[in-house]
């Protein structure tokens, strides 16, 4: 069971970004929270160039992310057997009560049980992904959707000490029989105590993340220099690369600069659009190893993906 | 270069920093930790990176235990010393 586990196929990703594109400098006082912010670091050096803003209801990206998805695969409604849905805590408190229902109606996912996984701020997609995986631990399941969303209704919220916030909901299809673009090879998920106090220093931060990423490594049979790519979550871009360099990943190994600039910081959906973007770009390739990252206050994750393209 | 001239070499540089730029040296001697000094960790990575870019040219890549030692202002003198001691061409300054 566990060999079958690991081989459902992860693929079709298909990206809703907010339709509305603005600059962070057009924000209503931006210069004022950019200083609240940061403390006199000039906004120039963050990398982030534009961002996108959901002009509608956050479901409506949800579920044109989602037939992207299925039509990507050829797949019908009919097909999918769970729907799992991730997002940060605090575009959680923003969904409505009955958003899984409104989801599930509009994409005729009359067979389908809803999830969702949150609480783990923008480390929720990871482990929505390895539950995804799971979830084919009854046999009876073939077709898993996935998709991880957030978005912030009030620009002012967006300028934050580590990230410019941006809207995105992005899907992916597991699957029982197709190789799909990627396989999960491990996952880990940790938390720093201090973070969840907001106490958290480079010290701690480190620790969880030299903890997670041991623990993805050694779970994946994998050493840190077999892995080809790093989809990271997209920090302001010192910060990315300097996490990244905290625990031995050389900064070329990260694909995110493009998608920072753009996007900005789209929560828990950075990894799967940096693994978009990265295979638009240049292609995932079969059997190699991929590292998707995240982290917030508090948590930080990591997944070993392998490369399934023939 | 002892430790008391990385100490000034330290608070010069702040100085430069558009963001630590109201930073004396005053402040550097007698500051023990860089929460003393108000500097964010986003400002230290941006005070990290441009001391690199400034010494170095960019032929130093930070280095994780480096990391562990940005709390405090001697560790803090600590990694720049080992920044201008790995740097592969002459330092600029």
């Amino acid at each position: 069971m566990i060999l079958d586990l690991e081989n459902i196929g992860i693929g079709s990703f298909a990206c809703a970004f907010g339709d509305l594109e603005n600059k962070p400098e057009n924000i209503p006082d931006f210069d004022s929270l950019w200083e609240t912010a940061s403390f006199g670091t000039d906004f120039a050096e963050m990398g982030c160039t534009t961002y996108r803003k959901m002009s509608g209801p956050v479901q409506e990206y949800v579920v044109d992310a989602v037939r992207r998805t299925l039509r990507g695969a050829g797949a019908g409604a009919t097909d999918i057997d769970h729907l799992v849905i991730a997002t940060s805590d605090p575009a959680l408190a923003l969904l409505p009560p009955d958003f899984a229902e409104q989801v599930l109606i509009a994409l005729g996912l009359d067979d389908c049980v809803p999830h969702l996984v949150s609480y783990q701020r923008c480390c929720s997609s990871l482990t929505a992904l390895r539950h995804s995986r799971d979830l084919f631990a009854d046999p009876d399941v073939t077709h898993v959707v996935m998709v991880a969303l957030d978005f912030v209704p009030d620009d002012r919220d967006r300028v934050r000490p580590y990230a410019l916030f941006g809207d995105a909901a992005v899907s992916c299809l597991l699957t029982r029989h197709d190789p799909g673009l990627v396989r999960l090879s491990s996952s880990a998920v940790k938390v720093d105590p201090d973070g969840l106090r907001g106490r958290d220093t480079f010290v701690s931060r480190k620790a969880v993340a030299d903890r997670t990423l041991s623990a993805a490594l050694r779970a994946g049979g994998r050493q840190l220099p077999q892995v080809t790519k790093v989809f990271a979550a997209n920090l302001y871009k010192p910060l990315t690369l300097f996490n990244a360099s905290s625990v031995g990943l050389p900064p070329d190994r990260l694909h995110f600069a493009d998608t920072l600039s753009a996007y900005g910081h789209c929560g828990n959906a950075d990894w799967m659009i940096n693994l978009v973007d990265y295979h638009e770009r240049v292609g995932i390739r079969g059997g190699q190893t991929y590292l998707a990252q995240s982290l917030a206050p508090g948590f930080y994750a990591c997944l070993l993906l392998e490369g399934t393209a023939p | 270069m002892a430790t008391d001239d990385y100490r000034r070499k330290f608070a010069d540089f702040l100085a430069k920093q558009p963001m630590t730029s109201d930073i004396t040296y005053e402040q550097v001697a007698r500051a023990k930790s860089r929460d003393e000094l108000g500097i964010t960790s986003l400002n230290m990575v941006l005070v990290l990176v441009n001391y690199i870019d400034e010494y170095t040219g960019n032929t130093v890549t930070m280095r994780p235990e480096w990391v562990l030692r940005l709390g405090d202002i001697d560790g803090i003198l600590s990694v720049l010393r080992e920044i201008d001691a790995s740097a592969v061409v002459p330092t600029r300054a």
